[in-house]
């Protein structure tokens, strides 16, 4: 079972930072990063700043795909949400796998993933501010919400390819190569998805105003047996 | 299995609501009631007005409906828990008998809070800010008995010591010094979490107190010293605040929040000796416990996280008021001369921060005017000492011998 969560008690480890603290046992200095994905040529510190990022995005993208389910009231979108749940574990699984095959911990949170789930977070937050939006509205920024994390995930498998192409032969090379080939087609195909599902969207509303009317119809129906029940 | 505020079943929210009466409580008896149980009123009352505050905030930052009547359902029941609450303290208690309470919270909250924390930097933190608070106690026990006559010993017994600690004249640093490194909300023990958000709610508590009853007395000393020890609090309020993680979501706050009104709740109704106090404690647990379930439920839908992946794993060990007196004194002897320089802390007094002193003194130090004045009219400064003489040799108790001819 992958990580979901970086806790004390899954062994998290951080490199703090000018403004972070961390407890003595969790802190991570560069000398002890420096045997990471050795003998590859590659800067071990900088690659497991750079992964640690990677791994945590598809993390955040759990949370963004269990919101959109929850918030989401057509059901085949909600289908398709749990679906690509399960295909983001998966994807998890695979960086955890790699950091560890490189000599690293999959729960080390370097600045950059720091950074990687303060983007991501906000963009969940975001979709706290969907008030005024009609459901079409929000159905539509939680596709262009997960495009954008789409997007990232293939710059991320991209960039580990990039990686592997500029190491040397060797292990770590292997693992990184591996692993990419594993994770492109299921990034790409997230990212076609989303586009494919907005140009549906926005073309058929665009076509067909009634659709428009029928789902916001709809939605106040769902929306006054719901309020009913909380 | 122990206590887990994420298992345990609560009160539902409908049955929260109370009328009147039930907000306007009895007092607590002023001359029976024990220090602790005073500091722990006032605590939960600084908790709970976190509590509202935090939500209005959260309350701006949002307009999807059902977020907002959740925030609103719930901050209408927190806003009656500090009415119970704080409408414990009777009125017959001076306005400089509550301060002292608040500086007896301050200093044994702060002194328990730095004994079981795990991380050195946080820990020194707390400590820094101890011997700030301790001091003020000691200041405003000066002032309680020139104004009012009586002893700050019938307000903190001999629970915590009063005598100086970090002169109060020495401790207005410049506003880019009391900025502080935060927590990190994977690698932070859960105590260092909770206890960041308890420690920042007292003191935002006790600034809020100064910035609106200090303007409450006549005489021109006390509305003096209560304008430069506020001062002081809102330096304390930026420094632990500053502890926080601030990558935490709006929704993950807010069920820290839950979570560690729950735990300290369930800290106080197990140590406190006044019966019907302690039955408010359990019943605010049970209420609390029913709104850490809701927050828990606007995590999950608007945040995608389950409670359990932010909470701790099990309920730290109980917050508790007792004395800490040997700490203090510890505290005293190693770190009474240290300041800061950004986030870090330095023995060294630089150049800022002697420039911030001569700008905020240079009329004046309400907080030696108070001791010089208590000095002139009762030979030496009020001091509770049960542990000895001061460790420091320069701040030992000296009477003063007035020529009267």
């Amino acid at each position: 079972m992958p990580t979901l969560a970086v806790r004390p008690e899954t062994g998290a480890t951080i490199s703090p930072g000018p403004m972070v603290t961390a407890p003595p046992g969790r802190e991570v200095v560069e000398d002890h990063l420096t045997e990471f994905a050795a003998g590859c040529g590659l800067g071990g510190p900088f690659l497991a700043d750079q992964l640690s990022a990677f791994v945590t995005h598809e993390r955040m993208g759990i949370n963004l795909l269990r919101t959109l389910y929850a918030r989401c009231d057509n059901p085949v979108l909600r289908k398709r949400y749990a679906d690509l749940e399960d295909e983001t574990l998966r994807a998890i699984e695979v960086w955890e796998q790699l950091i560890t095959r490189l000599g690293g911990n999959p729960q080390y949170t370097s600045p950059a993933a720091r950074a990687t789930e303060a983007f991501d977070s906000k963009a969940i937050e975001a979709l706290a501010l969907s008030g005024s939006a009609d459901p079409m509205s929000l159905e539509q920024a939680g596709l262009q919400t997960f495009l954008c994390a789409a997007n990232q995930c293939v710059a991320n498998v991209a960039l580990l390819a990039e990686l592997a192409d500029a190491a040397d032969e060797g292990q770590a090379r292997v693992a990184m190569r591996e692993a990419a080939e594993t994770l492109r087609p299921v990034a790409e195909s997230h990212q076609r998805w989303a586009m494919e599902a907005i140009r549906k969207a926005a073309v058929s509303q665009a076509k067909h105003p009634a659709v428009r009317k029928v789902a916001q119809a709809a939605e106040r129906a769902t929306d006054k047996i719901r309020s009913a029940f909380r | 299995m122990g206590f887990n505020p994420l298992r345990e079943k609560g009160v539902s929210l409908d049955d929260q609501v109370r009328n009147w009466s039930e907000l306007n409580v009895r007092p607590y008896d002023r001359n029976d009631v024990d220090p602790y149980t005073r500091c722990r009123v006032i605590l939960m009352n600084g908790i709970e007005t976190e509590a509202v505050m935090f939500s209005h905030q959260f309350n701006r930052h949002t307009d999807v409906p059902e977020v907002m009547e959740t925030l609103a359902q719930i901050r209408a029941i927190e806003q009656q828990q500090q009415k119970v609450v704080n409408w414990l303290i009777p009125a017959e208690e001076s306005t400089l008998e509550v301060t002292l309470g608040y500086e007896q919270v301050a200093v044994d909250l702060t002194a328990w809070l730095a004994r079981s924390e795990p991380d050195p930097y946080l820990k020194q933190v707390y400590d820094f800010g101890l011997l700030e608070d301790f001091d003020h106690l000691y200041r405003y026990a000066n002032l309680y008995q020139l104004i009012e006559g009586r002893q700050a010993e019938s307000v903190v017994q001999q629970l915590t010591e009063v005598m100086p600690g970090r002169p109060t004249a020495n401790e207005h640093r410049d506003p880019r010094d009391n900025l502080r490194k935060h927590l990190d909300k994977h690698t932070a023990d859960p105590r260092s979490l909770l206890h960041a958000i308890t420690i920042t709610a007292a003191e935002q508590q006790t600034m809020n107190f100064y910035m609106n009853i200090g303007n409450r007395y006549l005489e021109p000393l006390a509305r003096a010293l209560y304008a430069e020890i506020a001062m002081v609090e809102e330096e304390h309020v930026t420094q632990y605040e500053c502890m926080l993680d601030p990558a935490a979501s709006w929704f993950e706050q807010l069920v820290l929040h839950e979570y560690n009104e729950c735990y300290l709740y369930y800290s106080f109704a197990a140590q406190e000796t006044d019966r019907r106090i302690k039955d408010l404690w359990n019943l605010h647990l049970a209420m609390e416990l029913e709104q850490l379930r809701l927050a828990g439920e606007l995590l999950k839908r608007y945040d995608g996280r389950e409670p359990a992946e932010i909470c701790p794993a099990e309920i730290p060990e109980p917050v508790l008021f007792e004395p800490n007196k040997q700490y203090v004194r510890d505290v005293i002897a190693t770190q009474l001369d240290l300041t800061s320089l950004g986030t870090g802390f330095v023995m060294d007094s630089h150049r800022r921060f002697q420039e911030r002193l001569a700008q905020v003194n240079a009329g004046g130090v309400p907080s030696e005017q108070v001791i010089d004045a208590h000095r002139e009219r009762f030979g030496s400064d009020y001091r509770i000492e049960t542990e000895g003489q001061h460790p420091i040799e320069r701040l030992r108790q000296t009477v003063v011998t007035t020529d009267r001819r």
